[in-house]
């Protein structure tokens, strides 16, 4: 459609010919150079380039590399080079402080990777993590929302209340919840003991540890999924309830039938979000258990980070960073098909 | 064609908003007479903390006190307050040939640096080397060669709370002599018989170097040794090493306990004031206890056990073979921050001045009354005041004639590290029916070993 | 009911919207009879009110008996209730009060699946991520019926509505007409007792509306179900429905037949509201037997008939509890607006103010006994009236004296409000006397478009000329604007003969199709 009104329609009432007029002489008064999305309409062609059969028009492509390149720069520069240099450091043996006598060592450190037994129990500890928090913290959030959605009194409050774990920073909840852990005085095994039951070494039993911090995990990320959910909640047409209320369908039917699939985007997207950040675990294993009990709290991106920056083996870290990076591609990849294999 | 013009203005526009000005002073060595030659100096704290703030104050000192070098040159100097930012600026600073002329380092980290090649030695430029406590010189001195200097000693040792052990029977003549594990043990099992307060605090998991720290004697006093880059494990399996790391074993028992489920003789609580508080009868711990527990003075009487003028510090308990000999080697946990040239000094005459400036007598006492750490110059700790009694004087007993036991390694990282899983194997799994240390060390020094 | 009861029942009324110059007027003044519905009805619902949690009362007073096979339209303007009734009878809304029997039994409280109903909404509802199929079956799949009956079901369903080749399809990809009938579908594939329409033809264009119409008559002469519709659209009204239930402001305006409702429309509203182009209303006088139109030189008069004439003081009679009920509901309204402005006046004011006050009141008559005329209540009303504004004159020069004090605009505001109303109910009052005691009276004159013959000015017949102002053609009629006695109406006539603006035509009309209504009740007069 012309954007450009100056093309007058005769015999369509006086009105809209002198609303032509008017703009035609707006126009000419304006600056030579304008934005014009698609041409004159018809009076003259804008030059224009081809690259493969589609037209680009010169003007356009100009505009449009102004605003992006500064954005395209910065991120070559602090995205893309990174990850490139990242790439090179892994064939080598850099040290993080000799990184210019970097030595091309091929795959040697590749082969380190799957020697270690460390990075097995990592990759382990990683992947148990995401398997367990994601269902976690995604089904309480949606059962929050829920709730919450319900509630018409204190709505407000149980919001907020829920919220706070999210504005606390993940350094302040891992020392909070190591202080109620801990196990000789912390506060959950003294309710233990007081009910008479045997306090649980929270923060030493190698595989307990992992499901502890699973555990403030996902209390503590609920709450902004949660948020997340109440809105999409209230987006969701409400005739398609009564119209299923009218069908017979009970509250658990009209759950699954009604509420879930018009929440599916979003599903899907807090799904995906969840699972890139519950790969990247660190800062708890880092605070709470320095990598646990015997290494059974060591996440992946804790090991990447110990390697590099404390130990010092920029070209073994790198190494390991690029085969979490793949794995992690691959889960995300195939979990995506999964899901938009539904959709058709 | 105007148009264009315009366009491409708008573009490089666009392009001179990334500019950001590079960082970078240049530093000038004017060494000639009535030249300044400046020497930067890179620390590791923010200017707002309280060691931050005492630096501040020094360098200001330094530049009001008029030194020159040989040549007649006045020396300036400039800080630069890295925070904790400073690893990550080292390391691309060394890229660049950035380095600073002085530099702020961890003890445990002057080996690695040096065989980077980022320290230089200072031999043939230091003068006042004789001042500073043994520990110091040793935990400097890679190969034989000065590399650094420190102004802040952190003498530990074993914290007794005497009132307590008064009650079972422990007098005066008992605390001459430094205390062997079995000793320890001993007076914990009396006190436990007794209802007392009977648990030791041993920090093993203490800030990031816990472990090694304060229970690297445990290899020491038996004997033994943390070995050479390489060949830690070889080091750490012998008989010796092995018999005095388990030591540790009889405070994670849950022999002669009534209910092993819920007591301990190893504190793992959550209270920072235990011994203060006189919650716990041992501790083995820094000088900063000792300055909590005065600070705290008026307050201790709440308590029923305060450790307030009930409490003293005797060195790091030694070993004690199974006949009952008592080890001679004795050694307290030691050693904080140090200040090294680097090899980006253009002058390092000058630097070694102000090297020795920020470590010297007033330095060190500056440190000790604005952040509680111990002097490490031999006069002050013979001279001050507050270090001729009680727990203070018994922490300048511990630092002076002492050892750094802590293995000078490259691979420094990796070991403590594993050594911190050893300990904290021993701590949970010594009951275990699979309980093997000697097989777990092995592991654990393999992979240290085998990494590059 | 005396009217001392009456007054005391209008002062509790619930607050509705402010008064209107049309009588809010209830069609039944009994409130308390609920007997269960007789054998034959198959819906019923007796005295159904609904009030909102904010004390917004949506519908008043609601009764309807529904027989097997029937189809019900509730047809209103928007706000007047009949999504409320029809959302009541499907259990999403619940009754404030009366009951609800569907097929003889209370269903107040059944949940809607046990209600055995099923609805057609006005935005579809259809469930998004399933196939029309599995839309369809939905319903009998939460009650477990075998599969290969669901199967059966959904395809002759399908097969009536013509879906057969859209079974695998989404709803998004279906068009507007398509997703109405598989939401017909779904409710046809339950065998439902009852169905319920919420204005489901709103959503489509208007060609589409016309054939979708002739498509649910088709279906409900097929399948027979009892179906109650809603609609805004009187056409769709007039066109589907057995039973037509007009509603306004929530209450009950008529129920009847089609051309019942055409041809002998209860009130005012119900004239002007069915019948394209509305019907045409002037204003009129009664005097014993003559009704005069209009004035100057084109004047209608024609006579009523002698039924009329005797009947009349019955029909003034039999509303004249109504119209009392109003005036008291003002009077109480006016009573409390005063008492409250006395309320938050300085106390030196405030005193001054009530002694006037309990002075106008000491001299209040008695309210008359059960068995008083007519007249007599008329006239005891008209003084209350007028002691009523005597109050909210006082209170308004009160207000007036007083400086400046919190709340005195908003007062003031008040009681100008109840004051006015007062005086309108004045006016009613003595238009009402006029019309009970045989005096002249006002009326609402109505008459169809379709009911006026429009000739030349040549026809020898009786009628009244006019010239035509617009001349609106459909096609095979026209649409022609006039004036006539005083007002510009419209007529429909025949386009055999041309008609443009300007040209002069001859009305003829037949007094035996003129539709007469009281002014003050908005009431047929028959």
């Amino acid at each position: 459609m012309d954007n450009t009104a100056d093309v007058t329609r005769e015999g369509e009432g006086e009105r809209l010919t002198r609303y032509g007029e008017f703009l035609k002489r707006a126009k000419s008064k304006l600056p030579r150079m304008h934005l014009s999305l698609k041409g004159d309409g018809g009076k003259h062609r804008q030059p224009y380039f081809k690259i493969i059969r589609t037209e680009y028009s010169r003007e356009e492509t100009l505009w449009g590399w102004i605003f992006v390149l500064p954005c395209v720069i910065l991120g070559a520069i602090f995205v893309l080079g990174p990850i490139v240099i990242s790439l090179y450091y892994a064939f080598t043996d850099a040290n993080l402080l000799r990184l210019d006598e970097a030595q091309w060592v091929g795959f040697e450190n590749f082969k380190r990777v799957f020697e270690d037994s460390t990075v097995g129990l990592a990759l382990t500890n990683t992947l148990t993590f995401v398997v367990e928090v994601v269902p976690l913290q995604l089904f309480t959030a949606l059962g929050l929302a829920l709730l919450v959605n319900k509630i018409t009194h204190g709505n407000t409050f149980l919001r907020w209340a829920f919220f706070v774990p999210v504005m606390l920073s993940l350094a302040i909840t891992s020392m909070l919840w190591m202080n109620l852990l801990n196990d000789s005085d912390g506060l959950i095994n003294a309710l233990i003991l007081a009910c008479g039951g045997i306090p649980v070494n929270w923060m030493t039993d190698e595989v307990i540890t992992l499901q502890a911090i699973i555990f403030i995990s996902a209390w503590q990320g609920a709450g902004y999924q949660m948020m997340i959910f109440i809105s999409a909640l209230k987006n969701v047409d409400h005739s398609l309830y009564e119209a299923s209320e009218i069908d017979g369908a009970g509250s658990w039917n009209r759950f699954v039938h009604v509420t879930l699939p018009a929440i599916r985007p979003t599903f899907s997207f807090v799904l995906i979000t969840m699972l890139i950040s519950a790969f990247r675990i660190v800062t708890q294993p880092m605070i709470m258990t320095q990598g646990g009990p015997n290494n059974h709290t060591m996440t992946m991106s804790y090991y990447i980070y110990l390697q590099g920056t404390q130990y010092r083996d920029i070209g073994y870290s790198s190494a390991i960073a690029l085969i979490f990076t793949f794995v992690m591609a691959a889960v995300s990849l195939t979990l995506r098909r999964l899901f938009e294999g539904k959709k058709d | 064609m105007n148009k264009n013009i315009r366009l491409g203005a708008l573009l490089l526009t666009s392009l001179t908003a990334l500019t950001s000005c590079g960082g970078g002073g240049d530093q000038s060595n004017n060494d000639v007479p009535g030249g300044t030659v400046i020497v930067e100096v890179w620390v590791h704290k923010n200017q707002q903390e309280p060691e931050g703030r005492v630096y501040n104050s020094l360098m200001e000192s330094f530049n009001n006190s008029g030194f020159t070098t040989a040549s007649g040159a006045n020396i300036r100097m400039s800080m630069v307050f890295c925070g904790s930012t400073i690893a990550t600026r080292i390391a691309s600073a060394q890229l660049t040939g950035g380095l600073p002329d002085v530099l702020a380092v961890d003890c445990t980290d002057i080996t690695s640096y040096v065989d980077a090649g980022l320290l230089v030695s200072i031999d043939d430029t230091v003068t006042t080397e004789d001042s500073y406590v043994d520990s110091v010189i040793d935990e400097c001195t890679i190969d034989g060669s000065l590399y650094a200097l420190s102004g802040m000693e952190a003498p530990g040792g074993l914290y007794m709370n005497t009132g307590l052990l008064a009650q079972v029977g422990y007098t005066e003549e008992d605390y001459a002599e430094p205390w062997s594990w079995k000793d320890v043990k001993e007076a914990m099992e009396k006190l436990y018989a007794a209802d007392l307060p009977y648990q030791i605090q041993l920090n093993q998991n203490f800030g990031t170097d816990g472990a090694m720290y304060f229970h690297s004697n445990l290899v020491y006093s038996a004997g033994g040794d943390f070995g050479t880059d390489g060949a830690v494990e070889a080091a750490l399996t012998t008989p010796e090493a092995l018999a005095g790391i388990e030591q540790l074993e009889m405070f994670y028992t849950d022999d002669g306990l009534d209910n092993p489920r819920t007591e301990a003789w190893a504190y793992t609580g959550s209270n920072a004031s235990a011994f203060e508080q006189g919650e716990v009868a041992f501790e083995i711990y820094g000088p900063w206890d000792a300055t909590t527990i005065e600070k705290n003075k008026y307050t201790s009487a709440q308590y029923e056990h305060a450790a307030y003028n009930n409490y003293q510090i005797l060195p790091y308990p030694v070993y004690e073979d199974a006949s009952g000999n008592k080890s001679t080697l004795v050694a307290n946990p030691c050693g904080s921050y140090c200040f090294g040239v680097t090899k980006d000094t253009e002058n390092k005459e000058a630097a070694t001045v102000a090297l020795e400036y920020l470590t010297g007598r007033d330095a060190t006492e500056a440190m000790f009354s604005e952040i509680g750490t111990f002097p490490t110059n031999k006069d002050s700790l013979a001279e001050m005041e507050q270090l001729q009694t009680g727990a203070f004087k018994q922490l300048a007993d511990n630092l002076s004639n002492n050892e750094f036991t802590r293995p000078k390694m490259v691979k420094y990282p990796q070991m403590k590290d594993a050594y911190t899983r050893v300990l904290d194997y021993i701590k949970n799994s010594c009951n275990d029916a699979s309980y093997d240390l000697e097989a777990y060390i092995r592991d654990q020094m393999g992979t240290v070993d085998s990494a590059r | 009911m005396s009217d001392e009861e009456m007054k005391n029942e209008a002062a509790e009324t619930v607050e509705v919207a402010p008064e209107t110059e049309q009588g809010n007027t209830p069609v039944e003044a009994t409130r308390k009879d609920s007997a269960a519905p007789a054998d034959d009805v198959y819906l019923s619902l007796r005295h159904v009110d609904k009030v909102y949690d904010n004390n917004v009362q949506a519908v008043f007073d609601f009764n309807l008996d529904v027989k097997k096979h029937e189809f019900v339209v509730l047809v209103g303007p928007s706000g007047c209730g009949k999504s409320t009734t029809i959302r009541m009878i499907a259990g999403l809304e619940n009754i404030s009060s009366g009951d609800l029997y569907i097929g003889g039994k209370y269903a107040n409280d059944l949940s809607p699946k046990e209600r055995d109903i099923a609805m057609v909404f006005q935005n579809y509802a259809l469930y998004p991520q399933m196939s029309v199929y599995d839309n369809m079956a939905f319903g009998l799949k939460m009650r477990h019926i075998a599969h290969d009956v669901i199967d059966r079901k959904v395809r002759e369903a399908a097969e009536i509505l013509e879906l057969t080749k859209y079974l695998d399809r989404k709803p998004r990809q279906l068009s507007g007409g398509q997703k109405q009938r598989v939401a017909l579908g779904r409710a046809i594939v339950r065998s439902a007792k009852i169905f319920l329409m919420d204005e489901p033809l709103s959503n489509l264009d208007a060609k589409l509306r016309v054939s979708m119409r002739a498509e649910i008559v088709k279906l409900h002469k097929t399948i027979g179900a009892t179906t109650i519709y809603v609609t805004h659209d009187q056409t769709e009204a007039m066109t589907m429905a057995t039973k037509i239930v007009v509603l306004k402001d929530g209450r009950v305006q008529q129920i009847g037949s089609p051309e019942e409702i055409y041809s002998h429309p209860a009130n005012l509203f119900v004239a002007t509201f069915i019948g394209s182009p509305a019907m045409n209303i002037w204003d009129g006088t009664l005097e014993g037997r003559d009704v005069t139109v209009g004035t100057g030189n084109q004047v209608l008069n024609f006579q009523v008939h002698d039924d009329i004439v005797s009947k009349r003081r019955e029909f003034y009679q039999n509303t004249l509890d109504r119209v009392l009920f109003e005036i008291y509901a003002s009077i109480s309204r006016a009573d409390k607006a005063v008492e409250k402005a006395a309320k938050n006046l300085l106390n030196l004011t405030r005193g001054q103010l009530k002694s006037n006050l309990s002075e106008v009141d000491s001299h209040q008559a008695e309210p008359p006994s059960e068995e008083a005329t007519p007249e007599e209540r008329i006239e005891a009303a008209r003084l209350r009236l007028k002691a009523a504004q005597k109050k909210c004159e006082l209170a308004l020069s009160q207000l007036d004296l007083s400086n400046w004090f919190p709340k005195r605009r908003e007062l003031t505001k008040n009681i100008e409000l109840v004051y006015a109303a007062l005086g309108n109910q004045l006016q009613r009052l003595e238009q009402f006397d006029a019309g009970l005691s045989g005096g002249r009276c006002d009326l609402a004159v109505g008459l169809r478009p379709e009911e006026m013959e429009i000739t030349t000015v040549d026809d020898p017949r009786e009628g009244f000329e006019s010239e035509v102002v617009v001349a609106e053609l459909l096609g095979a009629s026209y649409y022609l604007h006039f004036n006539l006695f005083g007002k510009e109406i419209v007529a429909e006539c025949h386009a055999s003969t041309p008609m443009v603006s300007g040209q002069r035509i001859k009305v003829i009309i037949d007094s035996s199709h003129i539709h007469v209504f009281d002014k003050v009740t908005q009431l047929r007069i028959d």
